[in-house]
């Protein structure tokens, strides 16, 4: 069994790292952004289902030409189709556009993950906008080509924060198979 | 996106708005394309689903490779496995999506929250299953005694008008015939009109 986790930080999970099984349907909301692509293709290395949103279709259609995906790869070109047809969301977008998105695909979120992975964004100022999802922060540690690149071996932290637990080992399960080492934050720690 | 759960609920119990906006809360919308799964053999069920839009199918696969059909699921109906997702143990079907499917999906925990608020829902499910109890009773009666047309025609009793959104051979195998048998009893069939 593998042990991951930052001894200071305020909870540890143990996974066994052969015996996940997550497969999903993950929509990228921004997935033509730097972040966003970066978290296409390091997501598209899973056995999960991809939904890749993005305002410029130019870029987004070059985004999925570019991708190896291990599962399906679908442009959409529309966020509320894409989270409709999602299990997570990830919304992987400048934090003064999050607030704008979340009230276009708050209808079609209910009960679901929402993973914001903007720093400048409080978990409690997207719960307000999505009452009935599932928010998580996560914080990617990397840079855009880091995240992309073929070299992470779970050392590599990536914080994560939320009050469903069973969200938040769902979010942790996902970033472990992305190659990256999640910690989970408390959220009464944090506070 | 939730008129006709709305309407279904309202033909078995009475709920308030309120009641039915908070019901909303519980309920996962999930689209599915065509041939898409909601369900894996293997996977454990977590959700059990109410059919807005389209059609799905529920079906095992034997040793051989045979595909051994369960259930069909249309507009306004319900599908899941529900040994697995009372048990949590793993599931033995596959639920397939036979076209665009709209589903508003439930979770078990979800699921008794929903009895514990609303208590009416205890009710309108008490009902749904002891229909599903029901329909399978007579199922397996029928696989015993019933002549291949008397299954048939009991199949286009049972969903009237949506019979030919399905594959022929779906049906065939639904009704544990061959789709030579089942050619031959449309024919005659459509002779007697």
């Amino acid at each position: 069994m593998h042990q991951w986790g930052h001894p200071d930080a305020g909870l540890l999970l143990l996974y066994k790292k052969n015996e996940m099984v997550l497969h999903q349907s993950i929509a990228i909301i921004g997935a033509t952004g730097k972040m966003g692509s970066a978290l296409t293709k390091a997501i598209a290395g899973t056995a999960n289902d991809l939904l890749v949103m993005g305002r410029d279709s130019h870029k987004l259609k070059k985004l999925s030409k570019s991708v190896v995906a291990r599962a399906e790869l679908i442009p959409i070109h529309c966020a509320k189709d894409a989270c409709w047809e999602a299990d997570i969301v990830i919304l992987a977008v400048p934090a003064n556009v999050e607030t704008e998105v979340a009230r276009k695909i708050k209808d079609v979120v209910t009960q679901k993950i929402v993973i914001s992975i903007s720093p400048d964004m409080g978990i409690s100022l997207l719960q307000e906008e999505l009452p009935n999802s599932k928010i998580i922060k996560a914080f990617f540690n990397n840079t855009p080509a880091e995240l992309e690149s073929a070299q992470l071996n779970n050392q590599t932290k990536c914080n994560v924060k939320g009050d469903d637990k069973e969200a938040v080992q769902t979010v942790s399960q996902l970033i472990v198979s992305m190659g990256l080492n999640p910690v989970v934050e408390s959220i009464q720690a944090a506070a | 996106m939730y008129e006709l759960l709305h309407q279904k609920i309202s033909e078995i119990i009475s709920v308030s708005d309120d009641e039915f906006e908070y019901c909303k809360t519980l309920f996962q919308p999930k689209k599915l394309r065509k041939k898409q799964f909601l369900l894996h053999e293997g996977e454990e069920c977590r959700y059990t689903a109410f059919v807005e839009k389209g059609i799905l199918r529920s079906y095992t696969i034997d040793e051989k490779g045979s595909e051994h059909i369960l259930q069909f699921a249309m507009e306004g109906g319900w599908i899941a496995d529900l040994y697995s997702f009372l048990t949590n143990e793993p599931s033995t079907y596959n639920i397939e999506a036979l076209e665009g499917c709209e589903l508003l999906l439930i979770t078990k925990p979800s699921w008794d929250l929903l009895f514990e608020k609303i208590p009416a829902f205890e009710k309108y499910f008490r009902i749904i299953l002891q229909n599903n109890l029901i329909a399978t009773q007579k199922r397996l009666m029928g696989s015993l005694s019933e002549t291949a047309e008397e299954k048939y025609e009991k199949l286009v009793a049972s969903y009237p008008g949506h019979l030919q959104k399905l594959p022929q051979h779906m049906i065939a195998s639904y009704l544990g015939i061959t789709r030579e048998t089942l050619s031959r009893i449309r024919r005659n069939i459509s002779m007697r009109k």
